[in-house]
């Protein structure tokens, strides 16, 4: 009777322990994917910002060139007054989106100022915008295959539980539209 | 001797899972640094880039990956790019310091993308400009390869100059490195066999001699290797036959988690690949840096 009462008392404890091992397991895979995510958030933030910072520079490159084209360059410095001011990373990427708009349009007048395009400083602006906003699109695909890795895990049986448990919520997707994957701007030299 | 052939194919499929992914991108090929699928590139050009490369990579850890494809069969250039460079992997993994060259004929169009850890010295504009200056003058009018060579020779300076790294010891590097990788693969092969050997049960006589006859062609080959790298293949043959001897005769129980072995023996395959001259990546991390260009 006794050994029965052991050995009953001695069963639990082993499967509460190995059940404890699994769920520390478990809630450690998720913390690492949660990780994941905010890191990636805080890339595009980087990025966006970066991005930012590099208008100042063409506007005074460009400003020289073409006193005519005011308008797009005041699109171009309120679209970058709204990044830098905005609160959340989400508002800076709409912004983001109408600076991509209109430095396009930029793009387009430039055909008329040869002596601007060929300037050394003016291409090397541009591969860093279009470089910068293709490190935007990657950060931010990143980001969403992060955010799916993570919702998938906490909805998929047994990590549910524990996600369950530790009211893990599932995370947004970030600006899903891919219209602003488009805008990156390709420094064609085709005459 | 079921046990035998059942472990033989749980190695077999441990090997095949290995096998790296179908992408619809291209895979490394066994030269690594230099993939000419479009097969625009000269042997003299490719054999250059290959050697510069052993050695930075030996000194540096960067890989400066060149690709030219046919076509980018419908993607974005940037997107397959991207791909491209995070399946290849360039570059080691904590410096993050790859490069890949990418050139898409049917598209006209070029790209440098740059790994994380380099993007301060190979920064965007500075990419744009190589290649502005070194190579689209050259693409534009189909020289292809000359166009490549000079783009690489730019890039390496700068990656060279990032580290210091003195591009005149090239020759030496470059012969040490033949060597490690013989050494490397010849030690592969011998481990693969170990462990092949120590994960069957060898209590019953036959499988002691199954096994060491295994082992005793395993280190023939070796001993012809070794006598290429200047080694006597006698004695690498006399010390390896009673190394052998002991290990199949004296270690008779099974090692312990022999489904490990079947992980261990995979690793060394990849690595024994190593020894028809195939390479790979470091493992370095890309975020979308570099320039592109239409010609």
């Amino acid at each position: 009777m006794n050994k029965i009462a052991l050995f009953i008392i001695g069963g639990t404890i082993a499967v509460l322990a190995l059940l404890g091992i699994a769920g520390v397991s478990i809630s450690n895979s998720i913390v690492t994917l949660e990780e994941k995510v905010d890191s990636s958030f805080s890339d595009i933030d980087v990025q966006l910002q970066r991005r930012a910072d590099l208008v100042p520079n063409l506007v005074s490159a460009v400003k020289g060139y073409m006193s005519h084209e005011e308008k797009i360059i005041k699109d171009i410095t309120d679209a970058r007054e709204r990044m830098v001011n905005a609160s959340s990373v989400a508002e800076k990427d709409a912004a983001n989106n109408q600076l991509s708009s209109a430095l396009q349009s930029l793009n387009v007048v430039v055909e008329n100022y040869p002596d601007l395009k060929s300037s050394q400083n003016f291409i090397n602006l541009q591969d860093e915008l279009a470089g910068t906003e293709n490190r935007i699109s990657v950060a931010r695909k990143d980001y969403n295959d992060a955010v799916k890795a993570y919702n998938t895990k906490i909805k998929t049986f047994p990590a549910s539980i524990i996600a369950g448990m530790q009211n893990k919520e599932k995370k947004e997707y970030f600006g899903l539209s891919d219209e602003s994957k488009k805008d990156v701007p390709t420094v064609d030299f085709n005459e | 001797m079921k046990t035998f052939f059942s472990r033989l194919a749980i190695i077999f499929v441990a090997a095949l899972m290995f096998a790296p992914n179908v992408f619809a991108i291209v895979k490394p090929t066994e030269k690594f640094y230099v993939n000419d699928y479009a097969d625009l590139l000269s042997d003299e050009t490719e054999a250059f880039i290959m050697d510069s490369n052993l050695s930075l990579n030996q000194a540096t850890g960067a890989q400066i990956v060149v690709v030219t494809v046919p076509n980018l069969e419908g993607r974005e250039l940037e997107d397959y790019s991207l791909e491209l460079a995070r399946s290849f992997a360039a570059g080691d993994a904590e410096k993050n310091n790859g490069v890949v060259m990418l050139l898409a004929l049917e598209e006209r169009q070029s790209r440098i993308e740059v790994g994380r850890g380099l993007e301060g010295r190979l920064t965007d504009g500075k990419t744009g400009r190589i290649q502005d200056e070194y190579m689209i003058p050259f693409y534009k009018d189909d020289n292809f390869d000359a166009g490549m060579l000079n783009g690489f020779k730019a890039v390496y300076a700068e990656v060279a100059a990032e580290y210091n790294f003195d591009t005149n010891i090239q020759g030496e590097a470059q012969a040490t490195a033949d060597e490690d990788d013989t050494f490397a693969t010849l030690f592969g092969a011998k481990l693969m066999a170990a462990l092949f050997v120590l994960s069957i049960d060898r209590r019953k006589l036959y499988k002691k001699i199954i096994s060491f006859v295994a082992l005793e062609i395993m280190t023939v080959i070796a001993s012809f290797a070794a006598s290429k790298i200047g080694f006597s293949p006698i004695v690498v043959l006399i010390i390896g036959t009673i190394v052998n001897f002991c290990v199949s005769w004296f270690l008779d129980e099974p090692a312990r988690g022999t489904g490990r072995g079947g992980h261990y023996h995979s690793g060394g395959w990849s690595s024994g690949g190593g020894s028809s001259g195939g390479f790979s990546g470091g493992g370095g991390s890309f975020g979308g840096g570099g320039s592109s260009r239409s010609f």
